[in-house]
């Protein structure tokens, strides 16, 4: 292989990911000696067999990123759903993960072959079949206010009921609804989730069950949706403290706090409470709930410390 | 505390600033990328006897805005009732409750339209310099007389 060779090499984007691994090997293994300032350490052998191998099975496809330690492995489910893996490799038997998938103890581990990654993630994968389904399905029907851009990372999801109101149901990993519960709750909707709850049926999907619950037809969403509609300049899902959207160092997004139907602006739970223990002479809430007066309606208002 | 909360929120209302301010006001921050101290210069209003006055004002950002209000201060002597010889203003919204009526809702360009409002409208009910207030009851053609020619002195750029 000479010089022109590997330009061809780096610069032909048609071959196949096998033929360019097979090029590469003949590059690394028969002409290493031609080139001088060439560090061995970057090169996986046995990542680069491995790649080999699973780029031929079933369901599985992989990607090289921008250089040869970033992969893409895609997952297919089995109603073939692609889910992302992303490896970067550290050296020899360090792989790293990231993935948009709610199992952060595996993600957030180090991995000695692609094989190992492979076969993990296959397996949650299809045990997650049906947490999918559910989060997919309220994606679908319901305006979903928090996570912003939903992904399967996030167990969670917030769904407008009304501009005051949103539902918080968290999924489980068998497709599951837990810890159900109202955001900026009115009375109204309060009721309903009491007595709906008692007869929910996990038979059903989570969806067809907000719906029985609450006595929807179906799901309604923000007319605020275009982000046309807005309070003096500033757009109604800022945090009306700190005028921001998303805070560094933040969890969580802006919500409707306050219970006054002629109120509606939204806070950051923390900013909200920040300011009632501000305005208590920052004397520590009681069982964590400060109270006061809502910075824009100055009507009673209160905060729980914790987004529960 | 949230960390965060104070700069985003500072550098965003000075930048809202700089796309479009009020009439008669502007604001930046005294030393660049830092919003500790902001420099503010008020227009008399129109149709007042601080009308072609030009009113330098420091606002201290403190550490824990926007959960306690900013600090104000007149740099250029004013002949008002709510503003002392030391520059001090004596306004509600620059005040926390539950004496004062600061919220973390309120802006800068709302406080400081306030501020102008108050220029125009001055409250002698709740005054800081009693003798000003006296005058601006009991013989308002005086006031105006005076209050002219302080800012004729004091606040024309001379």
């Amino acid at each position: 292989m000479d010089v022109d060779n590997i330009h061809d090499l780096f610069h032909n984007s048609s071959y196949s990911l096998p033929t360019l691994l097979d090029k590469l090997n003949i590059l690394f293994t028969l002409h290493i000696n031609q080139i001088d300032s060439f560090d061995l350490n970057i090169v996986d052998y046995k990542l680069l067999e491995e790649i080999k191998e699973y780029s031929s099975t079933d369901g599985i496809n992989l990607y090289f990123g921008k250089t040869l330690r970033d992969i893409k492995c895609v997952i297919e489910d089995d109603i073939g759903r692609k889910h992302e893996i992303f490896i970067y490799s550290f050296g020899s038997k360090k792989l790293h993960v990231n993935a948009t998938l709610p199992c952060s103890h595996l993600i957030n581990h180090d991995y000695e072959s692609l094989g190992d990654i492979v076969r993990t993630f296959t397996k949650i994968v299809s045990d997650l079949s049906c947490y999918f389904h559910q989060l997919e399905q309220i994606d679908q029907l319901c305006a979903v206010m928090d996570p912003e851009s939903p992904t399967f990372r996030e167990d969670y999801r917030r769904i407008y009921l009304d501009d005051r109101t949103w539902l918080h149901v968290e999924v489980t990993a068998d497709g599951l609804a837990t810890n159900i519960h109202l955001v900026g709750n009115t009375e109204e909707w309060h009721n309903k989730l009491q007595t709906g709850l008692l007869q929910w049926d996990h038979d059903k999907n989570i969806v067809e069950n907000i719906l029985t619950m609450f006595e929807l037809p179906s799901f309604s969403f923000p007319s605020a949706i275009s982000p046309t509609k807005e309070v003096d300049d500033i757009s109604v899902s800022v945090c009306r403290i700190c005028l921001c959207v998303e805070l560094p160092g933040l969890c969580g997004l802006p919500q409707p706090l306050c219970k006054n139907y002629a109120c509606g602006v939204f806070f950051h739970r923390a900013c909200l409470y920040q300011w009632l223990i501000a305005c208590a002479g920052y004397q520590l809430a009681d069982f964590g709930v400060a109270t006061g007066l809502c910075p824009n309606c100055l009507q009673p208002i209160d905060c729980d410390e914790k987004d529960n | 505390m949230i960390p965060g909360a104070r700069i985003a929120r500072i550098s965003r209302e000075v930048k809202n600033f700089e796309r479009k301010s009020p009439w008669g006001i502007s604001c930046r921050p005294q030393t660049e990328d830092t919003y500790d101290d902001l420099l503010v210069t008020l227009l008399g209003p129109k149709e007042t006897p601080y009308e072609r006055g030009i009113f330098n004002i420091t606002v201290k950002i403190p550490d824990k805005y926007p959960f306690e209000p900013p600090l104000m201060k007149f740099n250029t002597p004013i002949y008002h009732p709510n503003i002392d010889k030391g520059g001090r203003i004596c306004m509600d919204l620059l005040k926390m409750p539950p004496k004062g009526a600061w919220v973390p809702t309120i802006t800068l360009e709302t406080l400081l339209v306030s501020l102008q409002t108050l220029l125009a409208n001055p409250n002698p009910d709740d005054p800081l310099m009693i003798d000003i207030a006296n005058e601006y009851k009991s013989d308002i053609q005086k006031f105006m007389e005076n209050a002219r020619k302080h800012t004729e002195m004091y606040a024309t750029g001379r």
